[in-house]
């Protein structure tokens, strides 16, 4: 652990301290979004959103590479966001108003992402591995990723924060909220478009394939302990924050991916955590 | 008061799918009334609430609430859903939930001062005011239903609105239940949706049978043949509502 202590203040390799930061900045939004996918029961469509964004990371790369814009690290990244947007407003429209079965909707945007960006990455000139999206490749973050994630991770909370009573009561019951004269359809999208914003977030950490574990397990565990949703999303931030420092430290010790590691610990945590609430419970 | 009806079908049919559920109804609800609305599983009594509550558009006829469309009325309104919640585990405490009702008069932001205070007002006529802080989940079936019955009633409705509120609750609560009601009925109009007659006839004024149609009986008029007319000669669904009663409300 020593050494990953070290290594942070290792000028030479500033990728960690950029992984550390964007793990920590991005928990704030994972945590409190994670309180109203768990709830509002839509992990699936999250899931959904985060495989289509390799679809935007592999036009950024074509683009970026044809266009000569090598100097903008941080493409990826947007269009990432770009078509986790995209995704968002169209699962969330087919959902609202569509007569087409939702779930198949959301499968097929979730394969259509991914062979777009595959497709992509075939024609991007000079090498390019799709498992760095997919799993996630700390040393690929940048200064540039570092600011748009904390510019986005701003973004995102203070409108999840500001209209924090109308999504929940959407979340918790959103006929009642129609009845109430909240227009639900346009709170959906928005609950959409920011857990999309949200997933992309964590791409370069953990990666699009793994980040739906982030976004779920620090919010069910905290799900365990808390009465208000408020609580939820404060200690949902704060585990997100531990799963990713430590699961970091350990891939960095044992030299394992980090992506991966950060999962297993999370995942860890949240099996132990159910299996001592039962037994707190019923003693079984 | 005035006479203008507080709620008023013309005429109306809706359909899901190809077969309508309800055809051609007619239906006046007066102020300070309170209407049972009876009839057999998959009639339409819930689709008839939804109608009034301009969450559902008929193909056919009219629907005026306060003689506005409904959805220009909701602000008037108040509703009891027979199931709210998606996650059975959802973590919200008593006093949220009925700050829920407050929801329109913000645009986003916060609840205010007057909002909870009018929140546990309404928790207090309901008398769970000494439960505000529970967890939602934690509380029985009978608490729950008189939680969202002042979630309604945080709004100051004119009209409320009821789906099966006694459904999954024993019988000693569903009569604290009724009490509830009957003393609300003072200051409101009040429409009941059950699937339980013998139940709702103690305390309604009248009973609206839907089964496709929808035809109005004074509650003094249910006699036995009246009931049988009600629901067609359908003797299994009569019987099959009575049992319910006196088991307490098995909701099938």
């Amino acid at each position: 652990m020593s050494e990953f202590v070290a290594a942070l203040s290792d000028g030479d390799i500033p990728f960690l301290r950029y992984a550390l930061l964007a793990g920590l900045v991005a928990s704030v939004p994972f945590g409190i979004m994670g309180a109203y996918v768990t709830t509002r029961r839509i992990s699936y469509i999250a899931g959904s959103i985060a495989h289509c964004a390799l679809g935007g990371v592999g036009a950024a790369l074509y683009f970026q590479s044809r266009l000569g814009l090598e100097e903008y690290g941080m493409l990826p990244l947007c269009g990432a966001v770009a078509q986790a947007l995209l995704a968002a407003v169209l699962i969330g429209l087919v959902s609202l108003y569509g007569r087409e079965r939702e779930d198949t909707v959301i499968g097929a945007v979730w394969a259509l992402g991914m062979a777009q960006g595959l497709l992509f990455m075939a024609k991007t000139p000079g090498y390019v591995d799709p498992m760095n999206y997919l799993f996630g490749r700390i040393v690929l973050i940048s200064r540039q990723d570092l600011w748009v994630v904390g510019i986005l991770a701003a973004v995102v909370v203070v409108l999840a924060l500001f209209f924090y009573n109308k999504l929940v009561a959407v979340c918790f019951d959103d006929e009642f909220a129609r009845v109430r004269g909240v227009r639900v359809g346009a709170y959906y999208l928005l609950l959409l478009c920011l857990t999309a914003v949200t997933v992309v977030l964590m791409m370069t950490v953990v990666g699009i394939v793994l980040v739906i574990a982030l976004l779920t397990l620090p919010a069910a565990t905290a799900g365990h302990y808390s009465r208000r949703i408020w609580q939820m999303m404060a200690l949902g931030v704060l585990l997100c924050m531990a799963f990713t420092t430590s699961g970091m430290a350990l891939a960095y010790t044992w030299d394992f991916p980090t992506g991966p590691m950060i999962v297993m610990v999370g995942s860890g945590v949240y099996l132990a955590s159910v299996a001592s609430h039962r037994w707190l419970k019923t003693g079984v | 008061m005035s006479n203008e009806p507080v709620a008023a079908l013309r005429d109306v049919t809706f359909a899901y799918d190809v077969a309508p559920v309800l055809d051609g109804v007619t239906l006046t609800i007066h102020a300070g009334e309170l209407l049972g609305v009876v009839g057999p599983n998959g009639g339409g009594k819930t689709t008839l609430l939804k109608l009034i509550l301009g969450l559902l558009a008929p193909a056919r006829g009219r629907v005026e609430v306060f003689g506005r469309a409904p959805r220009h009325a909701r602000h008037r309104m108040g509703y009891v859903p027979q199931h709210a919640m998606y996650d059975p585990r959802f973590p919200v405490t008593a006093l949220d939930v009925v700050l829920m009702g407050r929801l329109a008069l913000h645009w986003g932001g916060w609840y205010s001062r007057q909002d909870k205070a009018a929140a546990l007002e309404a928790l207090d006529e309901v008398g769970l005011a000494d439960m505000r802080g529970r967890p939602f989940r934690a509380l029985s079936g009978g608490e729950r239903q008189r939680v969202l019955i002042a979630r309604a009633l945080v709004s100051d409705p004119e009209l409320l609105l009821l789906d099966e509120p006694t459904a999954n609750i024993d019988a000693a609560v569903g009569e604290r239940l009724l009490d509830i009601l009957e003393s609300l009925n003072q200051r409101m109009t009040i429409v009941m949706v059950s699937h339980d007659l013998g139940f709702v006839s103690n305390i309604v004024g009248s009973v609206a049978c839907v089964n496709r149609k929808v035809v109005i009986h004074p509650t003094t008029d249910l006699t036995g043949e009246a009931i049988q007319d009600l629901y067609e000669g359908e003797y299994r669904l009569i019987r099959h509502d009575h049992r319910c009663a006196e088991e307490g409300h098995s909701h099938v």
